[in-house]
C-alpha cells in the first residue's frame, strides 16, 4: 500500500504543534530541542530548514522520519505516522554524517539498501549504476568505503538516498564535507529533483545553499520557528530598487545620480558572488583540459540523463 | 515481503563483514590448535589417546563457537549504534525484528561455517594420525523391565525404580524390553545388532573381593502390547561378539573363571564409566530375536552366587548401531553447541542494545562462565549453613540460569556414542527458550530506542 505523494490536498509533511524534550534514564526532563512546530511541506516544494547549530533542525528530521517519538503534538508524513513503513517506502534520506559500512564499495553498499526497499536485483543493478555514475563515482565503484574521501563518501551517502527513487528526499547538511564543485553539483541536483515533482526537505545552516535552491523556508532558533515563507518574500527589500546599467560612461552615471538625488545609496559596479566566480574559473580550466585531454569516465553531478535536462549554470548577479 | 527482503539483506551483511575482517583467521587458528594437538598425541601411549583426539577437535569447536558468539554478537548491534549507522538503516522501511533477527542469523552462519570447517578439519587430523577413526554408536535403550526370580517368576519392578541389585540364589535376573529395533534383515549382517552389556559387581560377602560375574544373556522376540516374550518364542542365548572388550573370562580373570557357551563373564564398571568402546561388553543380537514390530525381550540371568550384580534400566543394556560418521557426528554435536551460541548471541544482542561494547562482552562472558558453573551453586546449595536469602537467591539463579553443561558432546562422542539429530533438537529446544527470550527484550530495548 503506497500513499500518493501527488495529491495537492495533502501535504507531504505535516506537523501540529511538534515538541521534543530530551529526557535522561529516569525520564526527567533534559532538555527542549523543539518546541511546538507547525509546519506543512507541500509536494513537489523545496522546503528549507535553516538555523544555527543546535536549533532543532536534526531533531525535526528524526521525528519526521521516526526516529524519535515526540513529547507533544503529531508529525504526518504523506498522511501516515512517520514510523509506518509504507512512508519510508516513500523517503531518501542524506543524514547530517555519511554513516555507512566502511567494509563494503560503492556497488554493495546501494545493493544492499535497495534490499532493505525490496528492490528486485535488476532494478538494484540498474539505479546503482545511474546513481553511482550521476555522484561521479564511477572510477570508485569498486573501492571500499574505508578508502573514500569525505566528499567521496558524502556522494555515496546522497546516492543511497535516491536509490528507492523517493518522493520525499530529506537532506541534511548535504553539503557538508563536499568541496564548491561538489556542492553546487548537489544544488543542481536537488534542483533537478524538484523539477522531477520530488519533495526535498533540506536541512542546512548555510545560507547560500538554502537560497539558491529553496522555494520556502523555515528558520529555527533554540527549538522554536521564528520565520517561514517564500524566499523571495523574506529576502526581498520593499525599501530598495535595483537600477542595472552595462557598460555606462561616466556622465551617464552622474545623470542617473543626479535624478536619484537623495534616493540615491550607492552607485558601483555590482559584484558577482564567490561561488559563481569560483565556479566559472574552475569550469573554464575544465573546458581548457578537454581540450588537451581525452573526456573523463565520470560525469558530474548535474550531466546525468537520469533526472532530466540540466539547468542553466552561471554567474549570478 | 520487505520483512524478509531486509533480513536477508542484514544476513549477508553480517557474514560479508565477518569475511572482510578475516574472521575466518580465527577458525584457522583453532584448526592448526587442532592439526597441533592431533600430532603431539602421536606421542601419547596408550588406546584413549584417540579419545583424546576427539575431546580435543570438540573442545575447539567448542571455545571458538562460544568465543566468536560473544565476541562477533556483542558488535553486531552495539556498532551500528555507535557508528549511527542505525540512524541509516532504521530510517529505512526495515522492521526493527527483521534487523535483530537478520544480525543474529548471520552470526549463526558464520559459527556454522566454522563448526562444519573445524569438523572436518578435526576428521582429517584423526585419520593422518591414526590411520582409524572412532567408532561411533547409535543406541536404544529400553523401555521397560521386570526383575526375575530364580524360580523364574516375572517380579514387576516398581515405576521411578532405575536400579536393581540382585543377589541371593543364583538363576535370578532382570528381563528388560526394547522397543523400535530395525526389521529388516539387512541392519543384522554381520551376525546382529551389537547389544551393550555393563553392570556393577560386588561380591554378597564383604570379605571377598569379587569383580566379575557370570550371567547368562537370552533374547526372545517381544510382543509390543504385553511387554513380555510372545507366547512360541524361544529364548536364544546370545553369542559374544568377537570384538567385546571383554567378557569372554579367559584374558586374566581374577578368578580365574571362564566363560562357557552361552555365557558372558561380566565385570565390574561403576555408573559413571559410560565408554562403550571399553566399559560394555558386547554381545550379538540376531534377526530372529526380534519381532515383526521391532519389540526384543532380553534376560539376564545372574549365575555366581558370589557376586551381588547391579543394574539400571536405561544404562546397563542398549543395543547399539553404527551412529554415522565421525565428521557427521562431530556436526551435529557442533549444532547441539550452536544452540547455546545462539542463545549467547541473543544474550549479547540484547545487551549490546542497551549498553555499551565493554559492558556487553562483559556480560557475554558472565553469562557463559555463570552457566558452566551451575555445579558449583548446587554444592553451595549443599552447605547447611547458607542463610535462607542466599540459599533463595541461589536457587533462583538455578533456576533461570542456562545449563552449558546438559549437553555433553565432548564426553559422549569420546565414549563413541552418536549425537542424534533428538540430541540437537532438544538443545534447541531448551536453548531455544532462552534465545527467544532475549531476542525478544532485544527487539523492545531496540523499538523503545531513540537515535
Amino acid at each position: 500500500m503506497q500513499a500518493d505523494p501527488t495529491r495537492a490536498s495533502e501535504p507531504v509533511i505535516k506537523t501540529v504543534g511538534l515538541t521534543k524534550t530530551y529526557t535522561d534514564f529516569w525520564g526527567r526532563p533534559r532538555v527542549t530541542a523543539l518546541t511546538d512546530l507547525s509546519l506543512e511541506v507541500r509536494p513537489g516544494e523545496v522546503f528549507g530548514l535553516l538555523g544555527p547549530n543546535g536549533g532543532g533542525k536534526t531533531t525535526t528530521i528524526k521525528l519526521l522520519l521516526g526516529l524519535l517519538r515526540p513529547t507533544r503534538g503529531d508529525a504526518f508524513v504523506f498522511g501516515r505516522d512517520p514510523g509506518d513503513r509504507a512512508a519510508k517506502q516513500l523517503i531518501g534520506y542524506l543524514p547530517e554524517e555519511t554513516y555507512l559500512y566502511k567494509f563494503l564499495d560503492a556497488e554493495e553498499t546501494l545493493a544492499f539498501f535497495g534490499r532493505l526497499f525490496d528492490l528486485p536485483k535488476e532494478v538494484i543493478r540498474a539505479r546503482s549504476d545511474e546513481l553511482i555514475r550521476l555522484v561521479g563515482l564511477d572510477h570508485a565503484r569498486k573501492r571500499r568505503l574505508g578508502e573514500y574521501s569525505k566528499g567521496m563518501a558524502r556522494r555515496l551517502g546522497l546516492a543511497q538516498a535516491l536509490i528507492n527513487d523517493p518522493q520525499l528526499v530529506v537532506l541534511d547538511e548535504p553539503t557538508s564535507g563536499l568541496d564548491p564543485i561538489g556542492s553546487a553539483e548537489v544544488k543542481e541536483l536537488i534542483i533537478r529533483l524538484k523539477q522531477a515533482g520530488k519533495t526535498v526537505l533540506l536541512c542546512s545552516h548555510l545560507l547560500a545553499d538554502v537560497e539558491d535552491v529553496c522555494d520556502r523556508i523555515a528558520i529555527l532558533h533554540q527549538g522554536v520557528l521564528r520565520e517561514m515563507g517564500t524566499v523571495e518574500s523574506l529576502l526581498r527589500a520593499d525599501d530598495r530598487q535595483l537600477v542595472e546599467l552595462k557598460s555606462a560612461p561616466p556622465e551617464v552615471l552622474s545623470a542617473v545620480s543626479a535624478a536619484a538625488g537623495r534616493h540615491l545609496v550607492s552607485v558601483a559596479p555590482p559584484r558577482e558572488r564567490l561561488e559563481a566566480h569560483f565556479r566559472r574559473i574552475i569550469a573554464d580550466a575544465r573546458l581548457s583540459d578537454a581540450h588537451e585531454q581525452a573526456p573523463a569516465g565520470a560525469a558530474p553531478l548535474a550531466t546525468s540523463p537520469a533526472l532530466g535536462a540540466t539547468p542553466k549554470a552561471g554567474p549570478q548577479p | 515481503m520487505i520483512a524478509v527482503s531486509s533480513w536477508r539483506a542484514i544476513v549477508g551483511l553480517s557474514v560479508r563483514e565477518a569475511l572482510r575482517q578475516r574472521l575466518w583467521l580465527l577458525f584457522a587458528a583453532a584448526a592448526a590448535a587442532v592439526m597441533i594437538v592431533g600430532l603431539s598425541l602421536g606421542a601419547v601411549d596408550g588406546p584413549n589417546k584417540l579419545k583424546l583426539a576427539v575431546v580435543a577437535i570438540t573442545a575447539a569447536i567448542s571455545f571458538v563457537v562460544v568465543l566468536l558468539a560473544v565476541l562477533v554478537g556483542s558488535g553486531q548491534v552495539r556498532r551500528d549504534l555507535d557508528a549511527r549507522v542505525a540512524f541509516l538503516l532504521f530510517a529505512k522501511p526495515m522492521p526493527r525484528l527483521a534487523y535483530l533477527l537478520g544480525r543474529w542469523t548471520g552470526v549463526q552462519v558464520i559459527l556454522l561455517a566454522g563448526i562444519i570447517t573445524l569438523s572436518l578439519v578435526g576428521t582429517g587430523m584423526i585419520w593422518a594420525t591414526f590411520k582409524q577413526v572412532p567408532v561411533i554408536f547409535a543406541v536404544t535403550v529400553p523401555g521397560e523391565w521386570d526383575e526375575v526370580s530364580s524360580l523364574g517368576e516375572t517380579l514387576p519392578i516398581a515405576d521411578g525404580n532405575n536400579r536393581k541389585a540382585l543377589s541371593g540364589q543364583p538363576g535370578n535376573g532382570v528381563r528388560w524390553t526394547l522397543h523400535g529395533l530395525p526389521t529388516d534383515v539387512a541392519a543384522y549382517a554381520g551376525g546382529g545388532l551389537d547389544l551393550l552389556l555393563r553392570c556393577q559387581v560386588r561380591s554378597v560377602d564383604y570379605g571377598l573381593n569379587v569383580e566379575e560375574c557370570l550371567v547368562q544373556v537370552s533374547a526372545s522376540p517381544g510382543d509390543k502390547t504385553s511387554k513380555k516374550a510372545e507366547k512360541s518364542a524361544t529364548p536364544r542365548l546370545l553369542a559374544i561378539a568377537p570384538d567385546s572388550p571383554y567378557g569372554f573370562g579367559t584374558d586374566g580373570a581374577t578368578d580365574g573363571a571362564t566363560a562357557g557357551d552361552g555365557q558372558v563373564l561380566m565385570r565390574h564398571r561403576d555408573q559413571i564409566r559410560n565408554d562403550y568402546t571399553v566399559d560394555y561388553a558386547r554381545l550379538k543380537l540376531t534377526r530372529d530375536s526380534v519381532s515383526a514390530d521391532g519389540t526384543s525381550v532380553i534376560q539376564i540371568t545372574r549365575l555366581d552366587s558370589r557376586a551381588q550384580l547391579i543394574v539400571t534400566k536405561t544404562n546397563s543394556l542398549k543395543v547399539a548401531r553404527p551412529g554415522g560418521s565421525l565428521a557427521a557426528n562431530l556436526i551435529r554435536g557442533g549444532l547441539v553447541l550452536l544452540a547455546s551460541a545462539a542463545m549467547l548471541t541473543a544474550w549479547t544482542l540484547f545487551i549490546g542494545s542497551m549498553s555499551n561494547l565493554g559492558v556487553t562482552l562483559l556480560a557475554g562472558l558472565t553469562m557463559f562462565f555463570a552457566g558452566n558453573a551451575l555445579w558449583t551453586i548446587q554444592d553451595t546449595l549443599a552447605y547447611e549453613t547458607l542463610s535462607v536469602p542466599a540459599q533463595r537467591t541461589l536457587q533462583l539463579a538455578q533456576l533461570l540460569l542456562p545449563d552449558f553443561e546438559r549437553f555433553q558432546v565432548a564426553a559422549n562422542l569420546a565414549a563413541g556414542q552418536s549425537i542424534t539429530w533428538f540430541a540437537v533438537v532438544n538443545a534447541w529446544l531448551y536453548f531455544g527458550a532462552y534465545t527467544a527470550f532475549f531476542l525478544g527484550l532485544a527487539w523492545v530495548a531496540l523499538v523503545r530506542k531513540e537515535l
